[in-house]
């Protein structure tokens, strides 16, 4: 990995169209602004990570339970109706 | 008469999606990044449930639900240059859903709030955006 040290203010290039600035330092935290073109996609990676796999489980979700919970809630909806 | 596209799906046999059914993920779905045409398949059995099918690896289908049948309210703030894969909309051309998940031995569904699909019907784009907020969880219990 590239290691580089920058101040408050400065900031890095990634390739041509995105720039990196330390916006502000508070203890152990960094605030990080971010120019990128609207087809770049930024992430906090934790979360990013999070919902990766909950769409991979997603995909792997018994369609017989997903049923068996539709009927349940079917008959919820109709004895509410009653 | 609208084209039509045959998929197969091994739990839900032939599909048969009208092209102007197809929905473009410019961006894909995160961790699907390759996959970008998708349909929305209804099936009575499934009541609530709907399924977001890839038209280019059929396979792969995610449980959909609209956000209201989980919460009450849901107004996660997204700001127009977090979508800005789907083009211009007006607020009525967007339509929301959550991706549904069961986990082996939960008890019940969980929705991913913090990862909302977002379509623009009038121009048939999708993408599904990440909810800057702790308000929202990944895997929401309900029902």
């Amino acid at each position: 990995m590239l290691v580089l040290t920058r101040k408050i203010g400065e900031s890095i290039n990634i390739g041509t169209n995105i720039k990196v600035t330390v916006v502000s330092i508070d203890g152990s935290q960094v605030r990080l602004g971010i120019d990128a073109p609207k087809d770049v996609i930024i992430h906090r990676e934790e979360v990013y990570k999070k919902i990766i796999e909950e769409n991979k489980a997603a995909i792997g979700t018994s369609k017989i339970d997903l049923k068996s919970i539709a009927d349940n809630w079917k008959k919820m909806k109709n004895s509410k109706k009653k | 008469m609208a084209k039509k596209t045959k998929i197969n799906n091994s739990q839900f046999g032939t599909l048969t999606i009208e092209s102007d059914k197809i929905i473009t993920f410019p961006l894909g779905i995160l961790g699907f990044e390759e996959l970008k045409k998708y349909a929305i398949v209804v099936f009575e059995e499934y009541g609530p449930f709907q399924f977001l099918v890839s038209i280019e690896d059929p396979e792969t289908a995610f449980p959909i639900i609209s956000p209201l049948l989980v919460i009450e309210k849901y107004e996660p703030d997204i700001k127009k240059e977090d979508v800005a894969s789907i083009g211009d909309f007006s607020e009525k051309d967007l339509i929301m859903y959550v991706i549904v998940t069961i986990k082996k031995d939960s008890k019940g569904p969980t929705a991913n709030l913090k990862g909302p699909i977002i379509i623009n019907q009038k121009e048939k784009l999708a993408q599904q955006v990440i909810v800057d907020s702790d308000e929202y969880s990944t895997n929401q219990s309900f029902m």
